[in-house]
């Protein structure tokens, strides 16, 4: 049989030579196991624009809030720095380490 | 169109029948588009599940004036595209192993062999930008406004691309033993 360079015969003849081809019923049992698992990152989820407009403002607000606190704390006398004022010394005499505050006893009573 | 609503609303409620019914109707177009672009059936399988699950799960996306088939082969022709590109950065990572492979695959006694020098193979042969509209004018048998639509590109575009490989597939088809068209085709049956 001739075979000529016509449109639908070329059509006839790949429709003819993809018969063969065929989604088997194995692989739609698969699709249809795969379309009902969906794994969790896979999942669609849809977020409302005023909550996602309030989560972006939040995540704008808490590097702002920070570096205003920051700011505050820099302006206060250190607590260190006020705890070290009311503490003790040590004092290292005749081969002894002694307290301050040990030391001065009595001294400040006689001088009344 | 309304057997196809009732299925798009029962996709859209995750009616797995629905799923089956779709597979059903389009699958062997499906499957059958993407082993012409593909060139490789196991490749040609994936995709082809890739699609119905991907229809399964967007069919909200489909818009209203949009047929069912065409939007399962406008996927088709997207996956299909992934894959291709997917495979050229292996090509290109690992050239050696990929061009053993591609051997082995159409030596004799094999898929791609048994095929050899029929109109599927000669399309196969086609670069890519000719062969997805040929297999959309030739197997899916759709008009270049629909083509244009598919692809998303240009209806001129669409025209010279099918005006090239028209003629890329009559040269080769010709090679093969097609002949052109008689003048007098009546006499010469007589």
């Amino acid at each position: 049989m001739s075979r000529y360079l016509k449109d639908d015969q070329i059509r006839k003849a790949l429709n003819d030579e993809m018969e063969a081809v065929r989604l088997s019923e194995e692989q739609m049992e698969r699709v249809i196991k795969r379309a009902q698992h969906v794994p969790w990152w896979e999942i669609e989820l849809r977020i409302p624009w005023s909550a996602a407009a309030a989560a972006l403002l939040l995540i704008a607000a808490i590097p702002i809030a920070g570096w205003l606190h920051l700011d505050r704390f820099e302006g206060e006398p250190s607590v260190l720095a006020q705890r070290e004022k009311g503490q003790d010394s040590l004092i290292a005499m005749g081969g002894g380490l002694y307290l301050e505050s040990e030391l001065l006893e009595g001294w400040n009573d006689s001088d009344d | 169109m309304g057997a196809e609503q009732e299925m798009i609303d029962r996709l859209r409620s995750g009616d797995g029948s629905a799923l089956r019914q779709l597979m059903e109707r389009y699958g062997n177009e499906v499957l059958r588009t993407a082993v012409l672009l593909l060139r490789d059936r196991h490749l040609a399988e994936d995709v082809s599940q890739d699609v119905f699950i991907d229809a399964y799960r967007k069919i909200n996306q489909l818009k209203a004036d949009r047929s069912l088939r065409a939007w399962l082969i406008a996927m088709t022709i997207n996956r299909c595209r992934e894959r291709m590109r997917r495979a050229s950065w292996k090509r290109l990572l690992f050239r050696e192993r990929m061009e053993e492979e591609a051997g082995a695959a159409i030596g004799p006694g094999s898929e791609g062999w048994a095929v050899s020098a029929t109109i599927q193979s000669i399309i196969m042969a086609l670069p890519l930008r000719y062969r997805e509209v040929i297999v959309l004018h030739y197997y899916q048998d759709m008009a270049i406004a629909d083509i244009a639509d598919t692809l998303d590109e240009p209806e001129g575009t669409i025209k010279s691309k099918l005006q090239r490989g028209r003629k890329l597939l009559k040269a080769s088809l010709e090679e093969g033993g097609w002949r052109d068209e008689p003048l007098f085709e009546g006499r010469s049956n007589s």
